[in-house]
Order: structure tokens, then sequence, then C-alpha cells
């Protein structure tokens, strides 16, 4: 029975027995008196619920009701300190679910640990570790150190045909894949060895997201077959929910790779995929690294011997490889947060100790009393365990609000942001965090009003507070500097030369049909007749067709040394780089607004343009130093032959960060082989929504004209760049929010520590008034006073932002991570604030009215 | 009535055998010849913290008039604890007694 029912029954029984007394005595209304004599039967039932709590709940449920009385007596104090640790943990949840699946969380495949990414490294794809199809087959074979081998190929574009046509991503993957990451689809069998087998009926699975949205997540669906690129393929799985590729690629379709090894093995053709294994128990990376060292020797003899010096090995695990790029913004982030939780600590730790000071007699007292010191101690601890969760729990709903606000200003390319979400884990580790900050920030003051002095009634002596202020100070110094460098870098980035014009270009991303669109000619009829249809409309000036738009490279990239320039022989060794080469109509240098410095652009109907080659500055200037490049023949690549007709100006072609690449363009004509994703880029004259929003309806139609299943993509250009300040803007806008909600903070800290000076030193202040001293000199008392440990704080913090520049400096651009520039402003900003949060104290020191001040007391 | 009264008096009227809540009443308002009133309902709270003290032990029964009531017996601890309050209040008493008497 429990034990409320159990109490309920014995009062009851008690009731009745007195009633049943009563009655044989002949009392009226016994039932009545029988409970008047009892008392109240619901209170008494709630005491006796009580026995039975164990001892150490009900001092707990105490200590928690006695906390919560002494907050609502000082309400002041008591928002503030939930508002600090609200700010701190709320800031810490955000970017703690947004670095936790980055940094910490296990990826989506069993025993990740294990699991590695391995290939070959060359500056033709210095992005991407890769294993040649020939050289994969025979490392499967003989390799001894992993349990599974298995491969993929880079998700690329796609054409999905079902109400309309959709640009979808498309991966192949090894039949073995998704067992090797110990995942299964689910739903359906998934691929078979029958079905990578090369010229097997085409089958694909499909993503959850896919399925679900285009699909209405139907449970029949394997079985069914879809037109992808043109065929009809069956599909026959779902890929488990989280699945993501292993490069962090998006990708809606996968296929098997049907790759006949055998041909690979002959040369007849080659192909580049992504090799990916999993070790065997026990073996470590640096053994995998060892153990394939023969085998990479054996391809590196495939490679031409004057590119091998260039070619690496590479063996990583998995996850550092995956987060390679965003690990240090990452923990740059983490860094940021952790500063400011650090400076709201110390600023409830502050509040707590004034806040101790003045109860510091009714401790004393209790004591005397004979409260036991662990009493006390678990009294005071309570509050601050209260203070930290209820600060906690606020800092979650405010993380909620600031991770919504993240994820509205955060660019592409943060890995596994659309999971980033205030789950359980995230929520779990923000409450602990939350305690743990109650628990050491209430601990110190705690232990200090314990101190046998006590009752001789003196005040908390002062260094402490000062030093726990000239501690967040110096947090705010750190965390402004960051704020600062990349906010310059951030301007930096935003202010670099283009070499081109994208004020008002609007650019299609255009995906033809593989199947129909076979031959070069067919494309390029395709872009000739859309681009006539595109200038004949009124307000549409400058169009143009290219294979990619700068400031990204393009999808082909020459080795340097492999262009052959007539009459001059070969650079015997190393590759000397790569160059970026475009495919374009002649409208693009017109178009883009990229000068022609020297010789002319491409011109229609012109077969010089055909057989033409145009070279960037600083590809003209490499490659014939101290000569006249125009009307020299180059061979770029194949067997053809080309006449420099013209030098344009360097473009960024490689990001925004790093100088351009030398780059070549040809025209669209003299490509082999078909361009089947194109760009077509065009001038408006204004770039209203309304008008871009009339382009855009004026191109799909154009092209829907054409060719009714083309998937159209829109954009306009200068949005597409923004999107590589993006990562900068970013990191510089948290930063700048966390710099400045420390700022704050801090700036309260002093303000507070200088009034409770000035309140418990007004009768001093009153004396020395009367004696003679003037306003401006109290009030120069006390801003000393805050001079004093706001310098303190101010080397302490230049010292700590010195020795974080480390940190920065791979996310900063055309700004010194130990910009003195930057340190300077910060450190003026901060004795600003200082000052300002000094003023109001340092005032009313200065207005104390003598006579009032000495009776004070 | 204050806790260390009470529970003597509960523990005292146990020592003559199990009883339950309504006959430890009747008990010490009869024995005390109706001195030492005690709220009806006051008693359950002490009976319950006795039980988890491990002086008490409470066991459903039923009564002499077919009732089903919980009636509270004496562990050895009790009687142990019994022994020690009665001395103590003994003590009390001797004492306080002789303080009149010289004061």
């Amino acid at each position: 029975m429990n034990p409320d029912d159990e109490i309920r029954e014995e009062i009851e029984s008690h009731l009745r027995q007195r009633e049943q007394w009563l009655a044989q005595r002949g009392i009226a209304d016994a039932r009545t008196e029988a409970r008047r004599r009892f008392g109240n039967t619901a209170q008494i039932h709630e005491e006796t619920r009580r026995m039975h709590i164990p001892v150490a709940v009900e001092q707990t449920l105490r200590n928690i009701t006695l906390a919560l009385r002494s907050f609502r007596r000082t309400p002041g104090f008591t928002l503030t300190a939930l508002l600090t640790i609200a700010i701190g943990i709320g800031a810490g949840s955000a970017v703690f679910s947004v670095v936790d699946r980055i940094l910490f969380r296990p990826l989506a495949y069993r025993d990740e640990a294990r699991l590695v990414w391995l290939g070959m490294r060359a500056p033709i794809m210095a992005d991407n570790e890769f294993v040649l199809a020939a050289d994969y087959s025979a490392w499967q074979k003989e390799q001894t150190v992993f349990e599974t081998l298995t491969s993929m190929q880079a998700a690329q574009d796609c054409t999905l045909r079902m109400a309309g046509a959709i640009k979808v991503r498309c991966a192949r993957l090894e039949w073995s894949f998704l067992p090797a990451f110990g995942l299964a689809p689910q739903l359906g069998p998934g691929f078979t060895v029958e079905d990578d087998r090369p010229g097997a009926p085409p089958t694909i699975m499909i993503s959850a997201g896919l399925w679900r949205d285009k699909f209405g997540g139907r449970l029949d669906i394997a079985g069914q077959s879809v037109m992808v690129d043109g065929r009809d393929m069956r599909i026959v799985g779902v890929l488990p929910e989280e699945f993501e590729l292993p490069n962090m690629q998006r990708v809606d379709i996968v296929r098997p790779q049907q790759i006949d090894w055998a041909a690979q093995k002959r040369g007849t053709s080659t192909i580049i995929i992504h090799a990916f294994g999993r070790l065997k128990p026990g073996v470590t990376v640096q053994d995998a690294q060892t153990a394939m060292q023969p085998l990479f020797v054996e391809a590196l003899r495939f490679v031409p011997e004057r590119f091998r010096k260039e070619v690496t090995l590479e063996v990583h695990p998995l996850r550092e490889r995956q987060t390679r790029d965003s690990q240090r913004a990452s923990y740059l982030l983490l860094g940021a947060v952790v500063c400011l939780l650090l400076i709201s600590c110390l600023n409830v730790a502050n509040l707590l100790i004034a806040r101790a000071a003045s109860r510091q007699q009714e401790m004393a007292i209790r004591r005397a009393l004979g409260a036991g010191r662990g009493t006390l101690l678990a009294q005071q601890l309570t509050e601050s365990l209260v203070l930290g969760l209820g600060g906690g729990l606020l800092g979650i709903g405010l993380g909620a609000l600031l991770l919504r606000a993240f994820l509205a200003i955060a660019p592409a390319g943060i890995p596994r942001l659309d999971q980033a979400a205030l789950d359980a884990r995230v929520v779990g580790v923000s409450l602990v965090a939350a305690l743990l900050a109650g628990l050491v920030v209430g601990l110190f003051p705690a232990f200090r009003a314990l101190r046998p002095e006590s009752l001789s009634g003196r005040r908390a002596t002062a260094p402490v507070r000062q030093t726990l202020v000239a501690l967040q100070i110096a947090c705010s110094i750190i965390l402004l500097a960051g704020a600062g460098l990349l906010a310059q870098s951030l301007y930096r980035l935003q202010s670099v030369r283009l070499g081109f014009a994208p004020a008002g270009l609007l650019t299609a991303s255009l995906q033809l049909d593989p199947t129909r669109y076979t031959k070069p000619e067919q494309c390029l009829q395709f872009y000739g007749e859309l681009e006539r249809a595109l200038r004949a409309i009124p307000g549409l000036s400058a169009v143009t067709v290219s294979d990619s738009l700068p400031p990204a490279g393009s999808n082909l990239a020459l080795i340097f040394s492999n262009i052959a320039v007539e009459g001059r022989a070969p650079i015997p060794e190393g590759t000397g780089g790569m160059v970026t080469h475009r495919y374009v109509s002649p409208g693009y240098f017109a178009a883009l607004g990229i000068p022609v410095i020297r010789g002319r652009a491409f011109e229609e109907g012109d077969p010089q343009s055909a057989d033409g080659i145009i070279l960037s500055e600083a590809l003209a200037g490499r490659m014939f130093p101290g000569e006249d490049p125009l009307h020299k023949r180059i061979r770029p690549g194949g067997d053809q032959w080309k006449t420099v007709i013209g030098i344009a100006a360097d473009v960024r072609n490689a990001g925004l960060r790093s100088a351009p690449d030398p780059e070549s363009y040809t025209t669209l004509a003299a490509r082999q082989y078909p361009l089947r994703s194109a760009q077509v880029t065009l001038r408006l004259p204004e770039m209203q929504p309304d008008s871009v929003a009339h382009a855009a309806q004026l191109v799909r139609a154009e092209v829907a004209r054409l060719d009714p299943n083309v998937p159209v993509t829109l954009e306009q250009v200068e949005r597409r760049i923004d999107r590589f300040t993006a990562p900068a803007r970013f990191q510089a806008a948290l930063l700048g929010l966390f710099a400045a909600a420390g700022l704050l903070l801090a700036a309260v800290g002093l303000y507070g520590l200088l009034s409770l000076i000035v309140t418990s030193r007004t009768r001093e202040i009153g004396v020395r008034m009367a004696v003679g001293a003037g306003a401006a000199e109290i009030a120069a008392m006390v801003l000393s006073q805050a001079a004093k440990w706001t310098a303190a704080g101010l080397a302490l913090g230049l010292m700590g932002a010195w020795a974080a520049a480390r940190w920065l400096e791979s996310l900063l651009f055309g700004v010194q991570a130990r910009d003195a520039g930057t340190l300077g402003a910060v450190a003026l900003v901060l004795v600003l604030v200082a000052l300002l949060s000094a003023w109001l104290p340092a005032r009313r020191a200065a207005s104390v009215d003598p006579s009032v001040a000495l009776r004070a007391e | 009535m204050s806790h260390p009264t009470l529970e003597l008096l509960i523990l005292k009227t146990l020592g003559r055998g199990a009883n339950h809540g309504f006959g430890i009443t009747l008990h010490i308002q009869e024995a005390s010849g109706g001195m030492l009133g005690v709220e009806e309902g006051s008693l359950y709270p002490a009976l319950h913290r006795l039980e988890k003290n491990g002086w008490l032990k409470g066991e459903w029964r039923v009564t002499e008039n077919a009732r089903r009531a919980r009636y509270y017996l004496l562990t050895t601890a009790g009687q142990d604890r019994l022994k020690e309050i009665e001395q103590s209040w003994a003590d009390l008493h001797r004492g306080m007694a002789r303080f009149l008497r010289t004061a």
C-alpha cells in the first residue's frame, strides 16, 4: 500500500472508532464531533506524510525553501545574478549545440574511431585525397590492415525527372560502402555485389529527405522505377535518416559504381575515386600509413616521374579529416564562450560575496546560536545551486533564441549545422555547466562567511573582489580583441579587389540531360540559341555563357608544366602548380567587366577566336617573362595548339582569401566534351527585387521554351560572392555579440564594486571632506581605485590576447593577429567603458554631505 | 504537546501491549484522568516518526469491533528507548522537585 493511502485509511479508521464510541455514549451528531476532536485531517495527513521523507531530502527541501525566500527578499540581486548566469549559459548552449556536432558528438557511423580516409594528395586535387580506380583494385587485394576497404565517387549534379525536372546530387558508392560504415538502408535491400557489376541494370538508393519530400515517404518505394539523367532506374533502398557522405557532401541519390576494374587496369579509362577503410581492431592510423606505403609507391609508378615529389599518401581518422576546416573556428567560438561564461561566473561570485558580506552578522549570530558549520554551508551552497539552476534554465531558453539567430546568419559549409539543436544532450551539458558554475561560485563566499572572525562584523577584505573585477576586465579584453580582429578581417575581405564587377549581374546555372545532349555541338547550339534569345529581350544586356564563374575556380585545372609552349622544352621537374581554365562565350569579358589589357577579347563568328586563347596577366607573366605573349602558340592539353590573342586582368578565382591563380580562357566551341552544366550570366540595368524577379522569370521562360527539362537555379552574383565572406561575417558577428555581452557584464561588475566601496566609505569620505578635501579630490580618489584595478585587468587581458593570437591567426585575413592598432583600440574602448561605469559612483562620493555622512552608522 | 512528552506517553502506552491510534488516545486520556488532553490527530505524525526511527512496528489488524485498524507494537529498540526517556523524565522530575524545595 502506498503511504498516502495507508495514512488516509488509518485516519479514517480512527474517525470511525471515535464516532462509534461517541454514539454509544449518546452524543448527537457523533460524526461531526469525532472530526472536531481529531483536528484538521488534511494538515495532519500532510504532517504524517512528511515523516516518511528521508532526512537528507527534507533538509534539502527546507534549504531550497529558505533560499527561495531569501531571494524573494532581494529581488535586485536575484534578477542580476539570474540574468548574468543566463547570458553565459545561453551563449554557451547555443554555441555548444553548433560545435558539438563538429568536435565531440560521435558520427552517424558505427565505431567511427576505426574509420579512416586514405588516398593520395596531389596539387591537381589538393582538397580531396583520391585513388585511381586501377590502383584501388590492387590496394583492395593486397592491403592487410583494414577489415574492409570501400570507395565512392564524389557527388555531382544530376537530373531527376518526376512531374518536372529537378536538379539533385548523385554520388556513386561501392556495394560494400554502407556495411563498411556499419549502416544499413532503412528500407529495402540496398545494393548487392551484382548491382555493382558493370552493365548491371541501374539501381539507386535515395536519401531519407528525398524519400519524404518527393515520394511522400511511401513504404512501397523499393522496387519502383524513376527517371534519373534520362534513364529508368530501380529504387532498391532508402538511406538511413542521418546519412551523409564521408566527405560531407549533400547527396540525394546514390548509385553503384559499376566500375569495370579490368578496363581500369588496362588504362583504357581512368576513374578517380575516394577510398575509406575500417581499421582492424588494434591497428593504429600510423600502422596503416606504414603498411600502405609499399602499395602507394607502386601506385606512384603510374604518376609521371616529374610530378612524383608533389604526391603524398594521406591516411587520416575520418572525423579529423572531415572537420579539418571548421575545427579552428569551432574552438575559437568555444573559447569565446568559455571566456563569456567565466566573466558571468566572476560577476556572480562578486555579487555573492557582496551579499555574504551583508549577511555576515546574520550568519555569525546563527552560528553562535548553535547552527552547525555544515548546516550553514549546505544552506549557502543550496542558494548558489538554486541560482545556478534558475539561471541555467533561463539561459537554455535564451540559448534556443540565440541558436535560431545563429542558424539564420550562419554560412553554408559549417558541417552538420542543419542538425544543430538544443536536444537533451546540449540541455544536459548546459545544466551541468550551470550547476557547476553555481557550486564553484558559491563555495568561495560560503567558506569566507564561516571564518571565525566573522562575529566581529568586519567586512570582507576588498582585494578579492577587486581581483575578480580585474579578471573580468581581462576576459573581456580578450573577447574584444578577437572580435576586433575578426571584424577587421571581414572588412578587408569585403573590400578585396575582385577584378570583375559583380553589381547588377544575375546568373542562372543550367543542367542539360546527359542522355539527350551527347555531343558538344548540341550543347553549343542550345547555349547559342539561349544567348541570342536573351539578348533580344530589351533591358537585358551583356549576356554570356561560361562553364563557371569567379571568384570560384573552374571545373578544369591544368598542370602548368603540362602546357606546352611552341619552340620551348618542357619544364623538367615538378608541376609548377595549377592553372584554372575556363570555357567562355565571347561576351564573357565585357559582361563581367574584366578588362582585356592587351590584344583583344573573343569575338562572335571569328575563326581566330575559336583557335585563340586568352591568358590572365599572372599566367602571361609567368609563361612569357620579358617577352610579348601575343601571337605565341601554346598547347594547354590535348593536341590542339592555341594562339594567344589577348591578356585579361587578373580575377580572384580561388576564393577571396588567396591571391589569384593563373588563369586561361578559350571559347565554348573549343571544348572537346559536351558542356552540360553551365552558367548563363547577364547584366540588369538595376538590381531592384522586382526587376530581378522579372528577369528571372524571363530566363526561366526562355530556357523552358528551348527545353522544358532543364532545371534552372538563379542567383545574384553579389549574393554568390557574399557566400565567400559569410564564414568571416558569422565569426565576427558571434564574437562581437559575445564581446559586447562580456563588456556589459564587466562594466556592471566594476560599477557594482565601486558603488559598494563608496557606500562603505561614506563615513571616511565625510571625514575627509570635513577636514577640507574638495569634491574633485574625492572623485579622483574613487576613480583612482577604479583605474588601479582596470589597469591590472587591462595588462592581464592584453597579455591574454597576445597569447590567444596564435589561435586566431589562421582565421584572419589582411590583418596581423597581434595588430597593435586593434589592441590599442580595444584598450581604449575598455578604458572608456570603465570610466563610464566608475563615473556614477565617483559623482555620488563627491556629493556626499559631510554632516550627514558623519552621523551615518 | 511537545515531542518528548508525547513520545513518552506513546511508548509507555504501548509498553502495555500493541494498540491502535484511537486506543492510544483513549488510554492517555483515561490514564491521566483527562488531564493530558491531546488533539487526537497530532498523534499520527508522532507515531509515524517513531516507527521510522525503528522504535515501533505498525501492522494492520482487525479490532474487537471487527474494524480494520493499524496496530503499533514496541520493538526491542523501542523498549530501550522507553527505559531511557522514563529515566531522564524521572531525573528531571526529581531535579525539579528538589529545586522547588530548596529555592
